[in-house]
């Protein structure tokens, strides 16, 4: 299958299952004016463009296409995303203060790739950036950061 | 007066010029960054400005517009590569004297080009502005959706490689402005019974997550960083005289389209650049030149660009409707600060509107000022480490998605926002449709349906509002070529062969 199609499919699929929860929205019938069409009217456009779509994409006639990434690169994609939901889960246990040197110094030595940084100016790298962002956001716009649960 | 001094006063302020300097600067080096540009550091300093007063946010916004659409031309010039859409016909001439050994002509040339085209443009802004707007203030529910939808229809309809991918980026972005309270009646809509999804996916978990945080995952996978070991060296500023006395029609002309183009809702400097050049182009005695090197084909797309921003301020002041992309990043910024963007912007928020109009030009009497001092640094900006760069970035990206929410789960949205840019990417789905159509999602629904209810005709009184049914059908007529534009054309051919 085309990459078109299988975009066109996406499409229509999510404008499918986009019509089908447009009906189970539930709509008080006190919180709609006379003449006012809903609430419901533009997700069911939203859900009806992307059929709409996704049925145009399906019926266009195949077009060569150059490759996107290949697969090596597409699973770089993947451990770096996954960094990011690790990095997620130490903001949530540890907080902003342990989890961020930890996700500066994984990334530094990630796109570094095959000329790393030495490890004590990555762990330099690391340590500095965390105390500028927390003393910017914490200290001076005096916002608040990610605290963990277990600390 | 009195809202021109007092943005004087508060521009003049240390802090504000602290901060416009340091958007200068940081948005000239993003700006300049093949992959990177202004865009994404608007959306990353986004929630730094939450603890910040509007008048000075937003003077630090627009002076990192004004340094990221100013300095995508440094990687044009230099490497062959722009650092963003604004620059892409700078590419053409401008590394052309790079290969011949003479980029500092170019980059003059293109240094002196954006002052001369940003800041006429901003006059004409300040004059058009309140004009436009006072029309506007006699507009109801029926032509601001008209308007908005034709906003949308021009920009999709742009997406002329494949209109439908154009569309399914509206849709998608639609989708997302409809999950949380619809507006008028508070009704929830796909928030799956989640407390959090109830105010709908944050704006700033949505920019950072679509624009940010799937930039910096498909830079890493690509792994393509630009070979910088060619860039040569830049010598000094050298004021460039001879080549803008011999371009005076050309700067005019150029002129004059990027500020059309940048008041067209929806459109801006990424197209002005591409029609200036091959107007230039077009009209020039020698045309044969061009490409090999041509100082007009490098003046004509950087005055262009740069003349655009008034332009795209104009529809974004007056009528709340952005111009292009940077714009509507701006007007969402503003939303965030709890400003109502509007035809009533200029009565309700005179000193914001000021600040905007004072800002712009002062940035660009600073980008000035830095790009002839600091020429010789530019082939260092191009040369810094990724490995220092987004790592930094990163962190800003999630830490924005806290403190904008003061919740975990906006970071756990921004993920799932990288997610759909990285689809969008993959997919090839055009960006400015889809900012336009999440950032005017809701003033298109709540206008529909108030229009609907003051009006007895339903759809039909539409149509039977002359500025409506115009911008209705334009829209419409705009979608309907694009559809089936080609194949009328075609069949015509056939006809008459």
């Amino acid at each position: 299958m085309s990459k078109d199609r299988i975009i066109g499919l996406v499409s229509l699929v999510l404008g499918a299952l986009t019509l089908v929860g447009t009906f189970y929205i539930k709509v008080a019938k006190m919180a709609v004016s006379m003449g006012d069409p809903g609430p419901r009217v533009f997700p069911a456009v939203a859900g009806g463009l992307l059929v709409l779509c996704g049925l145009g994409l399906l019926l266009k006639k195949d077009e060569p296409q150059e490759l996107f990434m290949t697969k090596q690169q597409w699973m770089r994609v993947l451990r770096l995303f996954l960094a990011f939901v690790g990095y997620v889960l130490l903001l949530y246990l540890f907080g902003f203060v342990v989890a961020t040197p930890v996700l500066l110094f994984v990334m530094m030595t990630m796109f570094s790739g095959e000329n790393p940084v030495s490890i004590p100016v990555r762990v330099i790298y690391a340590v500095a950036v965390t105390a500028v962002v927390y003393v910017l956001f914490a200290v001076m716009l005096k916002t608040n950061v990610p605290k963990g649960i277990l600390l | 007066m009195n809202y021109v001094l007092g943005a004087l006063a508060s521009l003049a302020s240390p802090l504000c010029m602290a901060l416009m300097f340091a958007g200068v600067i940081s948005g000239i080096i993003f700006g300049a960054i093949p992959g990177l540009g202004g865009g994404i550091l608007t959306v990353l300093v986004l929630p730094l400005t939450y603890k910040l007063d509007p008048v000075i946010s937003i003077a630090f916004l627009c002076a990192i517009y004004i340094g990221g659409t100013s300095g995508s031309y440094i990687g044009s010039v230099l490497m062959g590569i722009p650092g963003d859409v604004a620059s892409v016909s700078t590419v053409y001439d401008g590394y052309e004297f790079t290969k011949k050994g003479d980029p500092v002509r170019a980059l003059s040339a293109c240094t002196v080009a954006n002052f001369i085209g940003t800041v006429p443009s901003m006059l004409v802004c300040m004059v058009a502005c309140p004009v436009i707007s006072a029309i506007a203030i006699k507009m109801g529910p029926w032509e601001f959706f008209a308007l908005s939808f034709c906003a949308i229809s021009l920009i999709v309809a742009l997406s002329r490689e494949n209109i439908f991918k154009g569309l399914m980026a509206a849709g998608i972005a639609l989708l997302i402005k409809c999950m949380g309270l619809a507006p008028v009646c508070g009704t929830p809509r796909f928030t799956f019974g989640s407390y959090y999804l109830s105010g709908g996916i944050p704006l700033t978990s949505m920019f950072l997550g679509v624009f940010a945080g799937s930039t910096i995952l498909l830079e890493y996978g690509k792994n393509a960083k630009a070979d910088t070991s060619k860039i040569v060296k830049v010598s000094r500023f050298r004021w460039p005289g001879k080549d803008l006395a011999g371009n005076v029609f050309n700067i005019i002309r150029s002129w004059a389209i990027g500020l059309l183009i940048g008041i067209l809702p929806g459109m801006g400097s990424g197209l002005s650049n591409v029609v200036a050049y091959a107007a230039a182009k077009s009209s020039s005695k020698h045309p044969e030149e061009f490409g090999k090197g041509c100082i007009d084909g490098v003046i004509a797309p950087e005055v262009a660009n740069n003349a655009s921003v008034g332009g795209a301020l104009i529809p974004f002041i007056s009528l709340g409707i952005p111009g292009d992309g940077s714009t509507a990043l701006l007007l969402g910024a503003l939303t965030v600060q709890g400003v109502i963007t509007g035809p009533l912007m200029i009565r309700n928020y005179p000193s914001v509107v000021y600040m905007i109009y004072l800002a712009c030009m002062v940035g660009a009497l600073m980008v000035l000022i830095f790009e002839v001092i600091g020429m010789p640094i530019f082939p260092s900006i191009l040369k810094i480490p990724y490995h220092y760069l987004y790592p930094i970035i990163t962190v800003l990206v999630f830490l924005g998605a806290y403190v904008s929410s003061g919740n975990l789960f906006a970071i756990i949205l921004t993920l799932a926002m990288m997610g759909i840019g990285v689809f969008m990417a993959w997919a090839g789905l055009p960006t400015t449709p889809f900012i336009l159509t999440y950032v005017l999602g809701e003033l298109l629904e709540t206008n529909f349906r108030r229009a609907m209810s003051y009006s007895r005709n339903g759809f039909a009184s539409f149509f039977t509002r002359p500025a409506s049914c115009v911008l209705l059908v334009v829209a419409f007529a705009f979608i309907f070529y694009n559809l089936f534009g080609g194949k009328i054309k075609a069949a015509l051919g056939k006809k008459k062969g």
